[in-house]
């Protein structure tokens, strides 16, 4: 058993170096193939990250009317919960709502620290999330309704049309990821197929011989995993070192701070590895359907 | 050992490479198939080594019916044959030494033995010196006495050498008779060999079997192309 798999490693190896030029040319389209892959993840995962900060952070804003005592605001808060599509209801008295002005403003927001206290103009709220972008519409009308709200506020229709877009996005990199997989996959494939048609030959010569079709198969599958396995090496090591130097040189967030970039750690591993796994996958796939369709040719 | 019974192939295109064809091969025998192109030769060759299957009638090695092998049970019957083509078909990848350990891998021998067997066969074709030359190092016959050398390698009861001779000038051709004469002799070894080279068959006599438009037209046992005068 051991001295078997010993010989389908030395095996494959040997095929990897002894067909150098072919190696190569296999392991430069792996190398194309998961650069692109590696742009596109990137580019998803961030986009995902920010299409879910902008989701969640359009809450619904419902002030409620002056003079609500507690009572009446649990049973309001108690109704709001119970709707469909909210996700989380805060509740917000007017210091903290005057806070949050003032913490709005920055600079200037001193202005307004001439109003804590009584004679803060503002009113208790409630801030509502919402399970996703179109149910916010939903929610603020009946939210409207409910007695001792004074006024409901989310942005309009153009919020609305954010979230649908956001909506289109995500759904948008899902297929296009989908595509680039395929795409990864057949060429990855075609090329192998086409060093191993070239190498027909050598297969039937070892059919000949006597060599049972798995005795010729593996070498050729360990051949593919290892072709796999260098052609995705530059791709880890540019992104990698790529997106190490973009996150520092942005300082992690993209244009302003409300839209962070995905943290190095743990996403860059986690991309190396599924780079990695994608080019040793895809490389023995590639030699398994190339190889096993050569063999099945001749008695 | 070898025994064909009424033996026809007739190929998916239509083709009719041989008719009831009846032939017995002894142990030991050394055998020259002779006939020109289109003559059912290679048909032959292809049937003992299982890569076709009769149309009818049955070829026999040592009570196995070949025709009626599966699949995977092919494999085992190629390791108890040596082949050795006209074109050599060595691995190019590998060198001389490793191209016939290769044979002996398949049939999952000892690492020591299957070396030692190896030194063996090499030092018996004259190659001991370009163990680990690749073969487009070597002269054309020298590829041949290294196909020869894994075609022998696992010891099979019977050789079938496919135009042996065909790419190479006559000093070279006579050398590898010579050679195959030679594993005849020491390893006992059945031969079959298909040649359409008259020079050999003459200069190395053995029985002979000619073939014309798939029919055997004569089986002479004495030897010799001249002889065909029917």
């Amino acid at each position: 058993m051991i001295t078997k798999i010993a010989r389908i490693l030395r095996e494959g190896i040997y095929g990897v170096i002894r067909h150098r030029a072919m190696s190569l040319s296999s392991s430069s389209a792996v190398t194309m193939t998961l650069m692109i892959v590696s742009v596109f993840l990137i580019l998803s995962v961030n986009i995902r990250l920010i299409v879910d900060t902008i989701e969640s952070s359009v809450q619904i804003h419902a002030k409620i009317e002056v003079g609500t005592n507690f009572e009446q605001i649990r049973s309001v808060r108690e109704e709001i919960e119970n709707l469909p599509g909210v996700k989380s209801v805060t509740f917000s008295d007017k210091d903290s709502e005057l806070n949050a002005f003032i913490e709005a403003y920055g600079d200037q927001g001193d202005l307004f620290k001439m109003y804590v206290g009584d004679k803060n103009p503002l009113r208790d709220a409630f801030l509502i999330e919402t399970t996703s972008g179109e149910s916010i519409e939903n929610v603020a009308t009946i939210v409207a309704k409910i007695d001792h709200i004074e006024k409901v506020n989310y942005g309009g229709t153009g919020t609305l049309l954010l979230m649908d877009s956001m909506e289109s996005i995500k759904t948008g990199t899902l297929i296009v990821m989908g595509a680039l997989g395929l795409l990864a996959i057949l060429l990855i494939t075609n090329t192998i197929d086409t060093t191993i048609n070239a190498r027909s030959d050598e297969l039937f010569i070892m059919r000949t011989v006597g060599a049972s079709n798995g005795f010729i198969r593996w070498p050729f599958i360990i051949e593919g995993m290892i072709i796999g396995m260098i052609g995705s090496l530059i791709p880890i090591i540019l992104t990698v070192i790529g997106y190490i130097y973009l996150y520092n040189m942005l300082d992690g967030y993209l244009f302003t701070r409300i839209f962070a970039l995905v943290p190095i750690v743990p996403f860059v591993p986690l991309l190396a590895a599924i780079l990695l796994l994608l080019g040793v996958v895809v490389g023995m796939l590639g030699s398994f359907i190339s190889v096993t369709r050569k063999l099945w040719w001749t008695r | 050992m070898l025994e064909f019974n009424d033996v026809g192939k007739q190929y998916k295109n239509g083709f009719n490479a041989l008719y009831n064809v009846n032939l017995k091969i002894k142990q030991g025998e050394f055998v020259y198939v002779i006939g020109p192109t289109g003559s059912g030769k290679s048909t032959l060759m292809k049937l003992i080594n299982a890569e076709e299957t009769p149309t009818s009638g049955r070829v026999i090695l040592d009570d196995v019916d070949i025709g009626a092998l599966k699949s995977r049970q092919i494999p085992k019957h190629r390791q108890s044959l040596g082949v050795v083509f006209q074109d050599y078909r060595l691995l190019p990848a590998k060198t001389v030494f490793e191209n016939i350990y290769f044979a002996l891998e398949v049939i999952n021998i000892e690492k020591t033995k299957a070396r030692k067997r190896v030194r063996e066969v090499l030092e018996l074709v004259g190659l001991a010196d370009k163990a680990n030359s690749y073969p487009s190092q070597l002269s054309g016959g020298q590829q041949q006495r290294a196909a020869i050398a894994r075609a022998i390698a696992n010891q099979p009861k019977l050789l079938i050498a496919d135009e042996p001779t065909g790419n190479l000038d006559p000093q070279m051709s006579k050398e590898i008779i010579h050679l195959l004469g030679k594993i005849n002799k020491e390893e006992e070894t059945t031969i079959i060999m298909v040649t359409h080279d008259e020079k050999v068959v003459d200069f190395y006599k053995k029985r002979t079997i000619i073939l014309e438009d798939g029919h055997i037209v004569a089986d002479l046992v004495e030897g010799g192309y001249r002889s065909h005068d029917h």
